[in-house]
């Protein structure tokens, strides 16, 4: 499942990238996710609340950041699973920012995701809309964040 | 996992409230297909299938009231649904095979909010209500506001269906069902299910509902409005299918893609309106 999200910010771009790089930060904008915990450097684990209807499951996830150039450019890999259950989730993700005005910055997201074990068996275009969704939620948290920071 | 048999609704409420990862098994046409691929583990299954008062159709005075535990067979073959209401029948009739439609429910069914499942869609547009009982009292829902997202439903914690309540609908009304699917029986690519009023081969009355093209299925009230004064095969049915297609917002999956889905809402509302035209004449 790839999932790519465009969006701007009313803010410079190493604030964005100040923000959207540092888990303290980022973590509460992910939705479902209470805590970020820093496991070495650009190695992050997490705990992920997902509902999808009436199925609700928690993925543990190590983040790993594969690349970063400050203040642009940043590329991850995801890996986790859902404890004793038998799904797994793993995602190739890069995050782009870049200057539009000296005040204003354009984000770009991708991520290629895979889910495989029960969850795999799920209804393939619901999840994606749920994924969607949730990406949704996510840049809007982010945009209040970086607004809220700076009043 | 626990397994209980209440042999009364207030019994079953009383599991439902005591136990948050308690599930109601109905028929189990979807709940049991889920539990074997490992997506649902409740702890405890509360079977309704020892109350008697969840099953069967009344008519009353107002209308038909489904019982929460009726079969999909035992609607399909039901003759008092007819007219305005002759789409429950026809959604019921397009469920799966005999053997689902022997053991599947219609609570199950609309518990479950698949939007590309039958019932949703043909009880939206026959503004049916839902009938649901928790520990604070029973409560009627509108389906326009049961189905609230994907596989999610207005039930509070501890609720549970009890009926579907279709009111008599005006003399004269006439309804109907279109689904198009990959094969006999799957769940749909995308279904239209229609309830109105024509005056010759123009409609008076509308209320049109869409399925698998949304997270819930979908009635958009500016379509229905544009449908009143239209004469079938006229331009103003083209435009509300077209206000109808932008409306939706569908998955693409197996079953077809996004575009596919809302080309097919265009050419199914020219014929949900001639079926229900041919339904009333007939």
């Amino acid at each position: 499942m790839k999932i790519e999200k465009q969006f701007t910010i009313d803010a410079a771009q190493a604030t964005v990238w100040d923000f959207i790089t540092n888990p303290d930060k980022v973590g509460p904008c992910i939705p479902g996710c209470d805590d970020v915990e820093v496991v070495g450097p650009g190695k992050y684990r997490a705990a992920i609340k997902v509902e999808a209807g009436p199925i609700k499951t928690t993925f543990h996830v190590t983040v790993t950041a594969t690349e970063e150039r400050p203040p642009q450019f940043a590329s991850y890999k995801t890996q986790g699973d859902e404890g004793g259950k038998a799904s797994r989730v793993s995602a190739k993700s890069t995050l782009e920012v870049s200057t539009l005005t000296p005040d204003r910055s354009s984000v770009q997201y991708t991520s290629d995701i895979t889910i495989s074990g029960r969850l795999g068996k799920f209804a393939a275009g619901v999840m994606r809309k749920m994924a969607d969704s949730m990406g949704e939620r996510f840049v809007a948290a982010i945009r209040e964040g970086i607004e809220h920071s700076r009043t | 996992m626990r397994y209980c048999c209440p042999t009364s609704i207030e019994e079953a409420v009383a599991i439902l409230n005591t136990d948050e990862d308690a599930r109601c098994l109905a028929g189990g046409a979807t709940l049991v297909a889920m539990l074997n691929a490992e997506l649902l583990s409740p702890s405890t299954l509360v079977s309704l299938r020892a109350i008697a008062d969840l099953d069967g159709i009344r008519h009353t005075d107002s209308g038909i009231t489904i019982g929460a535990m009726t079969r999909h067979a035992v609607v399909a073959n039901d003759q008092r649904l007819n007219n305005g209401l002759t789409v429950v029948r026809l959604a019921a009739q397009e469920i799966g095979h005999p053997a689902i439609r022997a053991v599947g429910t219609i609570g199950g069914a609309i518990a479950h909010a698949d939007p590309s499942a039958d019932y949703p869609t043909a009880l939206l547009a026959a503004n049916a209500e839902v009938e649901v009982i928790g520990s604070s009292g029973a409560r009627t829902v509108p389906a326009g506001d049961f189905f609230q997202d994907y596989f999610t439903t207005a039930l509070a914690h501890g609720e549970m269906i009890t009926s579907i309540h279709l009111a008599n609908a005006d003399p004269g009304t006439v309804s109907s069902y279109f689904k198009v699917a990959r094969s006999d029986g799957d769940f749909a690519i995308t279904s239209m299910a229609f309830c109105g009023n024509f005056d010759g081969s123009t409609c008076t009355a509308a209320r049109v509902a869409v399925g698998g093209c949304a997270s819930t299925p979908l009635n958009v009230t500016a379509v229905d409005k544009m449908l009143i004064g239209a004469e079938l095969g006229s331009d103003q049915v083209t435009m509300a299918a077209q206000a109808l297609a932008d409306a939706c917002d569908p998955i693409d999956d197996v079953r077809g893609s996004a575009d596919y889905r809302r080309l097919l809402v265009k050419r199914l509302l020219p014929r949900v309106l001639q079926r229900a035209i041919d339904q009333g004449s007939n």
